[in-house]
């Protein structure tokens, strides 16, 4: 995976992201909106730095954080429309934004 | 006769002497003509949507972060949204210039394969070759100074890299050497133009996934805010006509955002440019498959670049 590559993935889960936070149901959860709310904020600044930063996408431990980012990438799709899976959603947008956190140290 | 029947038999009569002109290895100078024109049209166009896009990419963050600040009930200063700025003018600058040297190159090369007149040939490769001179220049000082996104550091080699390749062409073409030198020395040098190619097309497509990100944010903020609104025991009818202005110019612009990915429009420059490669190259027995080759690569690009550049342009003024 690429730097360009993982900035897309990054931004087609945000956009995921706020499919669910648009859906009135999850709305009428001010609590559980406010937490996913939250991660999104916290992604997108992930994604903005992302977008900036200095990558060596060929390094075998980038290739091995975009694989569990991928992977989690692909959980993430199969739940993100069932809300009553909203623990399994939050709990694994935070997975991804984990191993984002190690690429952008990693870059610093 | 009939005027359907004028045209079927035109329609008839087009493709069976496009096959004569193919099979007796005929290209014929005005086949190059609309071909080239249109290739011309187009990477300028893409100049100028990509120019624009750049220009767009700070405005993009500094709104986003206005709106979410607001959103939540956050203080806003002038410092802190500066802040936001993913490039600066100089990062800016270099790379629509890089874009606008690609452009002129590949038309210098356009002009040599039409075999247009010597004075237009030269004039041509003297625009392109200082159009590199000066990004070569532009890229040493860019990475030197203070930049925001690290890749520009990054930029200084392939930028001379194809700034010494199409140099060395360029040189030849203004030199009047022969058709044999300059072929030879295009064979040669033109794959170093490839990684700034590739540079651009890869960075371009990470600005326009943060113009995407910051344009979906902007929906939760207005849906929820309206749903937010007419959850109250006596909604502010005039606030809810407000947000339901924003919701409908969110979602035109979200149509436009969605066609203002340059990446696609790039790789279709860069595929144009590679088959005119490939018809100043070929042997003179194989031109009419070349042809045929970038008059597709053009049309494909030219379909790329439209939509591309009323999109940016739209969203530069909605977002």
């Amino acid at each position: 995976m690429t730097q360009a590559e993982l900035v897309t993935a990054i931004g087609n889960t945000l956009t995921r992201m706020d499919n669910t936070l648009m859906d009135p149901d999850l709305q009428n959860q001010p609590a559980r909106w406010q937490q996913v709310y939250a991660m999104r904020k916290h992604l997108d600044d992930q994604q903005r730095e992302l977008v900036a930063a200095t990558i060596q996408a060929d390094d075998a431990a980038f290739q091995n954080l975009t694989g569990k980012i991928q992977l989690a990438i692909k959980q993430l799709q199969q739940i993100v429309d069932n809300l009553k899976k909203i623990d399994s959603i939050i709990n694994t947008i935070a997975r991804i934004s984990a191993v984002l956190d190690e690429i952008l140290k990693a870059a610093a | 006769m009939t005027i359907r029947q004028q045209l079927r038999a035109h329609r008839r009569t087009l493709p069976a002497l496009l096959i004569l002109f193919f099979l007796v290895g005929c290209v014929p100078d005005q086949d190059y003509t609309p071909v080239i024109t249109q290739f011309q049209q187009s990477s300028a166009t893409l100049a100028q949507a990509f120019e624009t896009l750049l220009a767009n990419a700070n405005l993009v963050e500094y709104e986003h972060y206005i709106d979410t600040q607001a959103f939540d009930h956050a203080r806003l200063t002038p410092t802190e949204i500066d802040t936001r700025a993913i490039i600066t003018p100089e990062e800016l600058k270099l790379r629509s210039d890089a874009i606008l040297a690609l452009a002129q190159y590949t038309t210098a090369l356009a002009t040599l394969a039409q075999g247009k007149h010597e004075a237009q040939i030269v004039e041509d490769a003297d625009a392109a070759s200082t159009s590199f001179s000066t990004l070569a220049t532009d890229a040493q000082t860019a990475a030197a100074g203070h930049h925001l996104i690290p890749a520009t550091a990054d930029y200084a080699g392939p930028i001379s890299d194809a700034a010494a390749a199409a140099g060395i062409i360029l040189g030849l073409i203004e030199r009047h050497r022969t058709h044999k030198e300059i072929h030879d020395s295009i064979e040669k040098n033109d794959p170093a133009l490839t990684a700034l190619f590739n540079l651009l097309g890869s960075e371009s497509q990470a600005i326009y996934e943060r113009q995407k990100s910051t344009q979906s944010a902007q929906g939760v903020l207005l849906f929820t805010s309206y749903n937010r609104e007419i959850a109250q025991p006596t909604p502010d009818k005039e606030y809810l006509l407000q947000l339901s202005d924003r919701i409908k110019q969110f979602r035109r612009a979200q149509a436009l955002v969605a066609q203002s990915n340059p990446a696609p429009a790039i790789a279709a420059f860069k595929k144009s440019h590679d088959a005119l490669i490939a018809v100043i190259l070929a042997p003179k027995d194989a031109k009419p498959k070349s042809l045929a080759a970038l008059i597709a690569s053009v049309q494909s690009f030219a379909a790329e670049v439209q939509p591309l550049a009323a999109g940016v342009q739209a969203t530069g003024t909605t977002h």
